[in-house]
């Protein structure tokens, strides 16, 4: 039985209550199987009861005018009407509390060890494809294999410093992983963000919940970009972005502003006397430390594309005599991409020689023939996805699929098979967000973010995306998806 | 710091300037055409010559009159330097350099950013009235941020840089027009409306009271000392002047700048210039040439400015693309 209280809100009207709350079909993050909620929910459960509808939706109202006001925006590639749009924000936050959290994180830490050790081995003695734990092929003939980068040892020998690894929870409430983002993760900011303005929106309720801070988030990063300079002195460090009109530029302003580093375009930057400079006010600075956010293609005309002008000609010849780090090091994409990730469990049996903590989702490799078959012939159960895509782009999610739809990957499978990977449908959670009638169920998942330097931090909980369009199972910003504060509770 | 920041928030106080004396501009001038006597028509076409894009008003608008003008100056959105093209110009590059910034500042800019685009779509002649004022609002808060909020260091003294140099200009440009526009000729002077316009023209830089304070009895040789030769009042040139010149000197004080260069030796000359005039000798030898020389010497200061610390030549065989920078749209 679920306690619904008539208490009335401070602004009177109709406290909220969860009746007729009924999630679709899956585990659901606040209520147990038999609608009562769970241990950790219970105290937020019973705080949300005593809101008022409408005193919740003008907390909402404000919250999201207040991202307005200081430009939280993100920019929609293809969308010329509204170029900047602030990512719906859901004022109801997702908790994970203190005994899974722990366990989460030991997964992750994990991971990204394995996936580190991966790229390393694979760009130096690839003991792992003569021991032919993976198919060369995978590898060798990725998109994202540098050749550029064989023999090359990264500062600290680190190459995944910064990972953001997409999590969901399957029907039985288990988490796993969906994606390892290891080539420029996005949304940190909108973790602090997010914190920022619910200390804002419900300071009352936060105040008692006990929840880690996140704060401490950049300092950490710094940390970890000190420790890669290759000078003793104090390292100058800068984040390099696209620019104005990239969707996360955003992301790029806050953390450079929060570290206190310099944000700089390539074309601020060249190379002098064996070095990289910054075009300062008082001539050329050196630079020691580069969190780049642009692509590894785009990093240096000389090297990768050459009709690249958001890049630095000479930059990579600079890094490969270790006179700059580059964070995350080129050739990581080598470990990130949809068809590698089906071989994660068995890399992480490799390089650490213990058992997966964290489970992957099971996958269809299309490039191999009984697996294709198994994907064609199951296009309306499973999800397809585009090896090298990303952003919720190039999908396919079978069970809310056309007969049309299923033709056309069926079409597009047969002809690029490598380029494909297939998933069951999972039943991710939902967790109860605020909609215009009150609360409903909606589709969550959550990236948490791990950084790799002197030693691997997780940023407690991380971003929680949310598919706000009724039974979507989309999260992306970029597909109308939103995102709510993830408290990790001590 | 970055060339490229230096620069861009350097235009941002050029372009928050900009918009705050066109919007006096505009708020003086719509008072004085009130006052004027019924059989003298409404001067509206000093206001664009004020701004020195005149060809181009007349090209779009062909008459000067108070709606063509006032939509021209605050609303008009294909003109470079309109109210609302400033501040989505400060806008812009405050997206670029937003880093730099507290976050005061930046929210600042974009809520009125924000607030300005929407009332645009609803303007109607009440609302002039209001986005007058709040442009300059907008502007003193704006100046108040940068002084409370965000350290005294580079970034702050290219701003300074940036908004005296532009007032600077903006003052002798307004004195220039609205002395030859509205007094062509020696009888006019000591006529009611002489006095009304040197009201209109201490107006325009909210100094009518501050002169009156200092010189009581309003004669064109005390206001063109006012507005020009005065040290303490914060629009008259040499204060500009001051004011630029000790940001300049901060800036090259920092380590690793070269100093004396080519822009404090140019500003410097300014300086002596004005410190050493006299209103009634301004007079004699011309007004409008004094000016004229003046406005020369400003835009060399700019430019100077520009090659010293925005576009330093690379050294030999580094090789590097250009960015892309801000550039004055008219004039």
């Amino acid at each position: 039985m679920r306690g619904t209280l008539f208490f009335q809100g401070s602004k009177g009207g109709f406290p909220v209550a969860f009746e007729g709350y009924q999630p679709p079909g899956c585990y659901d993050e606040m209520f147990a199987a038999d609608g009562s909620p769970r241990a950790d929910w219970g105290d937020l459960h019973r705080r949300l009861e005593l809101f008022a509808r409408e005193e919740l939706l003008t907390k909402k109202a404000a919250a999201e005018a207040a991202m307005v006001r200081m430009g939280i925006t993100f920019n929609v590639y293809g969308d010329e009407g509204g170029t900047e749009k602030i990512i719906p924000f859901d004022i109801v936050p997702r908790l994970i509390g203190a005994s899974e959290w722990a366990s989460l994180e030991s997964g992750l830490v994990q991971r990204v060890q394995a996936l580190n050790a991966f790229v390393a081995d694979v760009y130096g003695d690839q003991k792992i494809l003569k021991d032919r734990v993976i198919p060369s092929e995978l590898v060798l003939r990725s998109p994202h294999f540098l050749k550029a980068c064989v023999g090359l040892r990264p500062p600290q020998d680190i190459w995944c410093h910064i990972s953001g690894i997409d999590i969901v929870r399957d029907g039985d409430g288990r988490f796993r992983v969906l994606e390892d983002n290891l080539r420029c993760p996005s949304g940190v900011s909108y973790v602090l963000k997010n914190r920022f303005i619910m200390k804002k929106t419900l300071p009352h309720v936060f105040q008692d919940m006990r929840v880690v801070p996140v704060d401490d988030y950049p300092v950490k990063l710094l940390e970890m970009l000190a420790y890669l300079s290759p000078r003793a002195e104090r390292p100058v460090a800068v984040l390099l972005t696209p620019g104005r009109y990239n969707s996360a530029y955003f992301e790029h302003c806050f953390l450079a502003q929060k570290m206190g580093i310099g944000l700089v375009e390539g074309s601020d930057l060249v190379v002098h006397g064996g070095e990289v400079c910054m075009r300062t006010t008082s001539g050329l600075e050196r630079v020691d430390v580069i969190y780049r956010r642009i692509d590894d293609e785009f990093l240096d005309p000389q090297v990768f594309r050459s009709d690249s002008l958001l890049g630095v000609a000479g930059l990579f010849e600079v890094y490969r005599r270790g006179k700059v780090a580059l964070v995350n090091a080129p050739g990581v994409g080598v470990a990130d991409n949809k068809a590698l990730y089906a071989y994660v469990p068995e890399i992480i049996k490799y390089y650490t020689g213990a058992e997966p903590i964290l489970p992957n989702v099971e996958t269809f490799l299309a490039r191999y023939k009984k697996q294709r078959q198994h994907i064609l012939e199951n296009l309306h159960k499973l999800v397809v996805k585009e090896v090298s895509g990303s952003g919720g782009y190039g999908m396919l999610i079978g069970p809310h699929s056309t007969a049309g739809q299923r033709e056309e990957f069926a079409r597009k499978i047969e002809q690029h098979p490598e380029s494909y990977i297939a998933q069951p449908t999972l039943a991710i959670s939902s967790a109860p967000s605020l909609v215009d009638g009150g609360f409903e169920p909606r589709h969550v998942d959550l990236r948490p973010f791990v950084l790799y330097g002197k030693g691997i931090y997780v940023l407690p909980g991380g971003l929680t995306r949310v598919a706000l369009k009724k039974g979507s199972l989309v999260v992306n910003s970029s597909q109308g998806g939103g995102v709510k504060d993830t408290w990790v509770l001590s | 710091m970055l060339s490229r920041t230096a620069n861009a928030i350097y235009w941002i106080a050029r372009y928050l300037e900009r918009a705050e004396n066109a919007a006096r501009f505009i708020d003086v001038n719509c008072n004085l055409s009130l006052d004027l006597p019924p059989w003298t028509p409404p001067q509206w076409l000093p206001l664009v010559m004020t701004t020195g894009d005149d060809r181009w008003f007349m090209k779009k608008y062909k008459q000067a009159n108070e709606e063509n003008v006032v939509s021209f100056l605050l609303f008009d959105a294909e003109y470079g330097n309109s109210v609302i093209s400033c501040i989505e110009r400060v806008r812009e590059l405050a997206l670029t350099v937003r880093e730099v910034f507290s976050l005061e500042i930046f929210e600042a800019i974009n809520s009125f950013h924000l607030q300005l685009k929407s009332a645009r779509k609803q303007a109607r002649k009440e609302a002039t009235d209001r986005w007058l004022g709040e442009t300059r609002r907008f502007s003193h808060h704006l100046s108040g941020c940068m002084n409370a909020t965000m350290t005294h260091d580079e970034a702050w003294h290219f701003f300074q840089l940036g908004a005296y140099l532009e007032r600077a200009e903006k003052t002798s440009r307004i004195i220039d027009v609205k002395y030859f526009y509205l007094l062509p000729s020696p009888e006019y002077v000591d006529s009611a409306l002489d006095n009304l316009h040197y009201y209109s023209l201490l107006n325009s830089t909210s100094g009518l009271e501050m002169y009156l304070r200092k010189w009581g009895l309003v004669n064109p040789l005390n206001v063109i000392d006012f507005l020009i030769l005065e040290r303490s009042f914060p629009r008259a040139v040499l204060f500009c002047v001051l004011r630029a010149m000790e940001s300049l000197q901060a800036i090259t004080g920092m380590p690793g700048m070269s100093s004396p260069n080519q822009a404090e030796q140019r500003l410097g000359l300014i300086h002596d210039d004005l410190n050493s005039a006299k209103a009634d000798a301004i007079i004699a030898k011309g007004l409008h040439e004094f000016i004229d020389h003046l406005q020369l010497a400003i835009n060399d200061v700019h430019s100077s400015i520009h090659g010293c610390f925005f576009d330093i030549p690379l050294p030999e065989g580094t090789d590097g693309t250009r960015p892309a920078e801000p550039r004055d749209s008219a004039h």
